[in-house]
């Protein structure tokens, strides 16, 4: 029983919280817009030299080999930063789809230029928002020969409008899925920008009968349901530790408003009401990391029953304690939690952003109950 | 990080679990607190086939039969026997006043008591709190006047748990009426229950059992040599009571096995269309309090681990009781609606019972456990603690 980063990934963290410290959104000067589109060129790379996309890659491929706990200690750190860094994107979606169903070419092609920030990718599936139960986006048509036409369109895809390459997910469910990666800039690729509640860029895609061949699928035909299923579940972990990240800065900014903020001729953190709910807050948060945790650790097995059923956990705790956490924040700040100058609205606003990614709290409970009684019997 | 037990720890679990199997007897299974206080000797019997094992005593310090346990190891020690349902080992002796005699307690002292509390010889009560000093317990006024070899012991006790089977209370006095902090004036004395001057009284509470009770000193004797930890010191010495133990404060297995008994009940309850346990609204409310166990389960091990590194923090054993004590009676309230109308019903032999056959042990369980929140340091004294160390100066998360 463990709970402890190793000495490496402490020091790892570490870095991560300098970076994000001078670099994330706390310290941002100009607009959480310009923070957004700044992680591009330098800055993204700079991350990439840090480790921090090339983490899940294997090492064949000019990446880290790291598990799920490496993801977890990047997550927290750029949860605490307040990056909003498409990292979970890239690092983890992108990597681990092409990593598990792409070819020896397209990993070849991708994974290093991945780890080193050279590609940006961005993922469009409704999946990505309910996860199992989504309606097919693109439709695909199969020409012979191996060409395909793809027609359709998925309303917010986060990042689409600052990435080089979209992997696109065909089908449904029932039918089996299909994956293909197409490049962001094409005549048949439409892009409908706009910004996401916590300011990071997004678009509606929408394809118009795009010709594609089968050099551009990953994976089988039909055959990549498991695999996203499974990288879904472990982007869903990843950001479930992004958000204790977030919490946890959260507590630190209004602990600090309570001890230095005063009234009635002392500070508001004399006052017992405020205590409590202080209290409340940071045993919300302590929970909700603790089911992190073990989401994490079982991610070492991704796409196990336990594994599952530990994400789904994860997420139903984490919303519940970034409600009450981000709530209260606002609340104990009084009317400055209000301002958009200051940083609690933006971690509070990430944290409603994330609320319906990868499966909402509703769809995790419910397959919570379903894996419970498979694993009961 | 890693959730695994090592192979020494699976090794032991192993060996409690064989424990179990062989030495606890079926009639034991189950044993309620409230039978525990109303019939001790099962009580008892456990404790003396642990004893005999060396593990009853295993938390205390060596010097006293402890068994250098790590924190780890008592947490499994406490899983396994709550999973098996296991009689509860007597926390007030075994738990609290055994391991303060073993540190505060001079030669003699340790001669006589020891033995006894793990013979089972004697039962202890808690005398803490008074009519006027609840969660301020600081502010407690039965006196204790030195006249030669006694203390003249006058006041009230009260909320004593078990004073009406137990033969000695450790109990918190003023012996300093004039110290400049009321911290400082206070001294804790062994008291022998069979002393002339001292009446129990007994209060019902509101699941009609007699848990509690009131406890007048009329100027009784207590001889000096029952002075635990030296005269106006026995602040410092209740105080330690806080450092003995973290394992076992949120009780998750037996809140779990709760939960069982709820689920239980709901697939068994039809409402309209088809079992409550899969109507939609309590099944979501179930389903999260489930979840809220599996968090509350792994922050436990959290906190085992850190305190096997030494690292706990101060907060830690507050915030376990909090959550604790709060997804207990959470998963109480939720069993009381699966009863539906046969909650509403006073658990005597001629009352309707639920077909699940839970129904009338639940509600009273469910009415003490209000208690939960309360005792021990109140969960508002407990939330205080939590947000003192988080505003102290330099605490960051």
């Amino acid at each position: 029983m463990d709970f402890q980063y190793s000495a490496i990934q402490n020091e790892f963290r570490a870095t991560l919280r300098r970076f994000f410290a001078a670099h994330g959104g706390a310290a941002m000067r100009t607009g959480p817009r310009d923070i957004a589109q700044a992680w591009r060129g330098d800055l993204w790379t700079g991350l990439a030299g840090l480790g921090a996309l090339a983490a899940l890659i294997p090492e064949d491929y000019d990446g880290l080999g790291g598990d799920s706990i490496d993801a977890l200690a990047i997550m927290e750190e750029a949860g605490r930063g307040q990056a909003g860094a498409p990292i979970i994107e890239n690092a983890v979606i992108a990597a681990g789809l092409l990593d598990r169903l792409g070819s020896a070419r397209q990993k070849q092609e991708f994974l290093p230029a991945i780890a080193a920030g050279a590609r940006k990718f961005a993922f469009a599936d409704g999946h990505i928002l309910a996860p199992g139960g989504a309606a097919p986006a693109f439709e695909l048509t199969g020409l012979g020969g191996g060409k395909y036409r793809v027609t359709g369109r998925q309303d917010l895809v986060v990042e689409a409008s600052d990435c080089d390459h979209l992997i696109i997910v065909c089908g449904s469910t029932e039918t089996g899925l299909t994956l293909f990666c197409i490049p962001r800039h094409h005549d048949a690729v439409m892009l409908r920008p706009f910004w996401t509640l916590d300011d990071r860029p997004a678009a509606t895609v929408r394809l118009e009968s795009m010709a594609l061949d089968a050099g551009q699928m990953i994976g089988p035909a039909g055959g990549g349901g498991e695999s996203v299923s499974t990288v879904l579940d472990l982007a869903c972990a990843a950001q479930c530790a992004e958000a204790a990240g977030v919490m946890a800065n959260l507590l630190n900014q209004t602990i600090m408003h309570l001890k230095t903020r005063t009234q009635f001729g002392q500070p508001l953190a004399n006052f017992q009401a405020l205590q409590h709910r202080l209290a409340d807050m940071y045993a919300a948060y302590e929970l909700s990391l603790s089911l992190t945790y073990k989401a994490a650790i079982l991610g070492r097995q991704p796409g196990t029953a336990p594994h599952q059923e530990a994400v789904s956990a994860a997420k139903v705790q984490t919303a519940e304690a970034a409600r009450l956490t981000g709530h209260e924040a606002i609340q104990m700040h009084g009317a400055m939690g209000m301002s958009l100058e200051l940083p609690v609205g933006r971690a509070v606003k990430r944290l409603k952003a994330m609320e319906p990614q990868y499966g909402s709290a509703a769809y995790h409970l419910r397959r919570y109950q379903s894996l419970r009684r498979v694993l009961a019997a | 990080m890693d959730l695994t037990l090592s192979l020494d720890e699976l090794a032991f679990q192993q060996q409690v679990h064989e424990f179990l199997e062989a030495e606890l007897k079926p009639e034991w299974r189950g044993v309620s607190d409230i039978d525990n206080r109303t019939q001790p000797e099962i009580m008892a019997q456990w404790q003396a086939v642990l004893a005999a094992k060396g593990w009853l005593t295993a938390g205390w310090p060596a010097a006293n039969g402890g068994l250098g346990w790590s924190p780890m190891q008592h947490h499994i020690f406490k899983d396994a026997c709550s999973q098996a349902r296991a009689p509860k080992i007597s926390t007030m002796s075994i738990g609290m006043i055994g391991p303060l005699i073993c540190v505060f307690g001079n030669p003699e002292q340790q001669a006589f008591y020891l033995p006894r509390i793990i013979s089972g010889a004697d039962i202890w009560c808690q005398g803490f709190s008074e009519p006027g000093s609840g969660s301020d317990l600081a502010s407690l006024k039965t006196a204790a006047r030195r006249e030669g070899e006694d203390y003249a012991v006058s006041g009230q006790k009260i909320w004593t748990t078990y004073a009406h089977v137990a033969t000695q209370m450790f109990c918190l006095v003023r012996t300093d009426p004039l110290a400049a902090r009321p911290q400082a004036g206070i001294s804790m004395l062994l008291i022998d229950m069979k002393l002339p001057g001292i009446t129990v009284r007994p209060i019902l509470t509101i699941d009609g059992e007699h848990h509690f009770n009131e406890v007048f000193f009329d100027d009784v004797r207590v001889p000096v040599s029952c002075l635990l930890g030296g005269e106006h010191k026995g602040w410092d010495v209740a105080r330690a009571l806080l450092a003995f133990e973290r394992s076992g404060i949120a009780d998750v297995v037996a809140t779990r096995q709760l939960l069982g008994d709820v689920a239980a009940i709901a697939a068994g309850e039809n409402r309209g269309d088809g079992r409550l346990l899969d109507e939609g609204d309590f099944a979501d409310r179930l389903t999260k309090l489930e979840i809220a166990l599996d968090a509350l389960e792994i922050l436990e091990l959290r906190v085992m681990d850190a305190a096997e590194r030494k690292a706990a923090r101060d907060h830690d054993a507050s915030m376990l009781k909090i959550l604790g004590s709060e997804t207990k009676q959470k998963i109480h309230m939720l069993g009381i609606e699966a009863l539906g109308i046969f909650a509403a019903a006073w658990p005597d032999d001629d009352a309707p019972v639920h077909p699940s056959g839970a129904g009338a042990k639940l509600v009273v369980d469910a009415l003490f456990a209000r208690a939960t929140s309360i005792y021990g340091g109140a969960n508002e004294v407990q939330r205080n603690i939590v947000a003192k160390i988080l505003l102290k100066s330099a605490f960051e998360i």
